[in-house]
Order: structure tokens, then sequence, then C-alpha cells
């Protein structure tokens, strides 16, 4: 194997826990989810050689990751999730209030917009309104107005499910 | 749960074991992307219209073209392929073209809609760059067909009536313009939903 791939799958390796969150946010199903990170994992290799180290690694991966979830469409349908229909939590998750927390929480997040999941994902990895501005090319008051909309539609979403805020 | 626990719940999530990490990159190809749908399609499709423009090529011989018909046809022939191979060059070059998704996302969606739309109009124009052609090239197959010669067809344009020569016009126009209207259709049922589905992602980037 080639250094730069070799060293390309270290770092991937080590900022795996982005690619899972990202894919459990825009997909709903297991299947869909892999192919959501196969995709990313791939667009990421094929822009890996515009990475210049100007930013960090990680930085420069939520863009590129969070920009190849926004045009992913799934396979059979090639629309985006925003249907009433929410998948069943499976067993072993709800297993632990934790991980039933989590799946409440990515099952609410499936009925929000593309770019409302986009705004929580970068709200919950501790962006602020002017960085969430600059990594999606929007202002940081509409970045600030947009998340706050987000924020109380998941609340919203979450508490339909009977986990009220 | 409030949206702190939220906060402390998101950072607790460390099930990232489900990511696949693949052994070789190589063997990776694009699933679900638009513009690479979008790209893959008008592949296929340039392949096809290649492959037609080859057979074109041996039109004279497997219809034994009248002598006089033949070297217009090959000099027209000639131009077709001019204008088959600059399109042809252009989708190549647009197709090695990777396109940087380290954007801002909404410079990123603007790209790959402008990409996309790119790839649209490229293929509308290609298509209705050889429209003339396929028709001239049908005028001398019927020509070749009723074993019309050069001079006949002198005499014959000199009796020919007003309304004959409307009616042919018309005809050849509504050709143009049935042609045109399946190729539209038919490129914004194959490709327009994709460019619908990013311009509609891009409205929600409007400023709130």
């Amino acid at each position: 194997m080639k250094t730069k791939e070799k060293e390309f799958l270290e770092l991937i390796e080590q900022h795996k826990g982005i690619i899972h969150k990202i894919s459990r946010m825009y997909m709903d199903t297991k299947d869909d989810q892999d192919d959501l990170a196969q995709e990313i994992i791939l667009q990421l290799w094929k822009s890996y050689d515009n990475f210049r180290q100007q930013s960090s690694f990680s930085t420069w991966m939520y863009r590129v990751a969070l920009n190849t979830a926004l045009v992913f469409f799934k396979k059979d349908q090639r629309k985006p999730i925003t249907t009433d229909a929410v998948p069943e939590l499976p067993a072993e998750e709800a297993s632990n209030t934790k991980e039933l927390q989590l799946a409440h929480f990515y099952q609410a997040v499936q009925k929000l917009e593309r770019l409302e999941k986009a705004l929580i994902f970068y709200h919950l990895e501790n962006y602020s309104h002017r960085e969430i501005g600059e990594n999606l090319g929007i202002t940081e008051g509409n970045a600030r107005t947009k998340l706050n909309r987000a924020k109380t539609k998941l609340k919203e979403l979450i508490k339909q499910q009977g986990y009220g805020f | 749960m409030a949206f702190d626990d939220l906060q402390s719940l998101w950072n607790s999530d460390k099930s990232d074991d489900s990511i696949a990490i693949p052994a070789n990159l190589e063997k990776l190809k694009s699933a679900s992307l638009p513009v690479d749908n979008v790209r893959k399609q008008l592949k296929k499709e340039f392949f096809v219209q290649l492959v037609a423009m080859i057979v074109i090529g041996f039109v004279p011989s497997m219809l034994t073209f009248n002598a006089y018909l033949v070297f217009p046809f090959y000099l027209m022939y000639f131009i077709f392929l001019l204008i088959g191979g600059y399109f042809f060059a252009k989708l190549y070059l647009f197709y090695k073209n990777i396109s940087n998704t380290a954007l801002t996302s909404k410079d990123n969606l603007f790209a790959v809609y402008y990409d996309i739309k790119l790839s649209i109009e490229l293929y509308k124009a290609f298509t209705y760059c050889l429209l003339p052609f396929m028709v001239v090239f049908m005028g001398m197959i019927i020509a070749n067909d009723k074993n019309i010669s050069p001079n006949a067809m002198l005499n014959h344009s000199a009796t020919i009536t007003r309304t004959q020569v409307l009616t042919i016009l018309g005809l050849l126009l509504l050709t143009i313009l049935l042609l045109a209207t399946m190729t539209e259709l038919y490129v914004n049922a194959i490709y327009g939903k994709s460019a619908k589905q990013i311009k509609k992602l891009l409205e929600e980037f409007k400023e709130a």
C-alpha cells in the first residue's frame, strides 16, 4: 500500500466517529448509513490532495463529509429523508438508557431538513455561530437564526417521541 | 432530556465500530452523488452516440449510394465528426474535472448544481448541433432511394409548386420541433431531477 494511502486510512481510523455521526444523522437505515459512510470516505480520498494542512484534518473532514452527506440521495428513492416514517429501534440499542436516548435523538433528527441537520451537527461539535456560518457559507446571523429554529424543531420532535425537554 | 443532556449524549456516542474502513481505496465506487450519476449516465449515452456516429459512416456502402451523393455525404459526415469530436472532448474534460468538495457547503452546492446544469446543456447542445446533419442525411437517403439524379432534382425544382415547398418545409420544421421537444422532455426526465433536488436544497440556505 502506498504511503499516502496508508497515512490517509490512519487518519480516517482516528476520526471515524465523525463519519459515523454524520451517516447516522443523514440516513435512517443501516444499509444507507454504510453506503453514505463509504461515499464520504471515497470523497475524502478523492479530495485528499486538496488538503494542504491549512486547517486541521478534522476541520477539513467535517466540510467534505457534510458536503457529501448534503447531496447524497438514497439509491432506491433518491429523496431526502423527511418522511413521517420512523424506523423501530433495534433491540440491542434499547438495552441501556443512553443508547435509547441516542436512538431517539437520531430518530428525531431524521425528520429535520438537510441544512438543519448540518447546523445541529456543527452545534453539537461545539462550533460557534461564526464558524458554522463560515463552514456552511452563510452569514453568522443567518446561522444563529436557523440554528435556533432547528433546535426548537428538534426539541419538539423529541417531545413527540415521549422524550420531553 | 435537556439540550445540555443532548450535548453530553452526543459526546458519549462512541459507537463508531460499525464504520468499515476499506482495506483498498481503489475498490471504492461512488454510489449516489447526483453529479457522479449524471456523469455516468452521460458517459453511457455518449458511447451510444459514438457508435451511432461510426455506423452512419457506413451508410453509403450499406445503401449503395449513387456516386454523385457519396462526396457530399462524406463532406457533411466530416463536419459532423468534427462537431461530434468537439463535444466528446468537452465531455472528457468535464468528466476528468473533480469538484472540490472542501468548499463551503453553499458554494459546493452551487458548484454541484452548475455542474449538473452544464452537463444537461452540453448534452442538449450536442443533440441540437447534430440534428440538421441528421435531416440532411435523411434527405440524402431518400434522394438515393428515389434514384433522383442532380438533373432530375433541378427539373423537379422547376416544376415544384409553392404548396409542395411549404409542405416540405412544414414537415421539416415539425420534425425538428418534435425531436427538440423529445430531447427536452427526455433530458429533464433523466437529469432534471438531480438539479431540482439540489436547487431545493439551496433554497434552505437563503437568508432567514
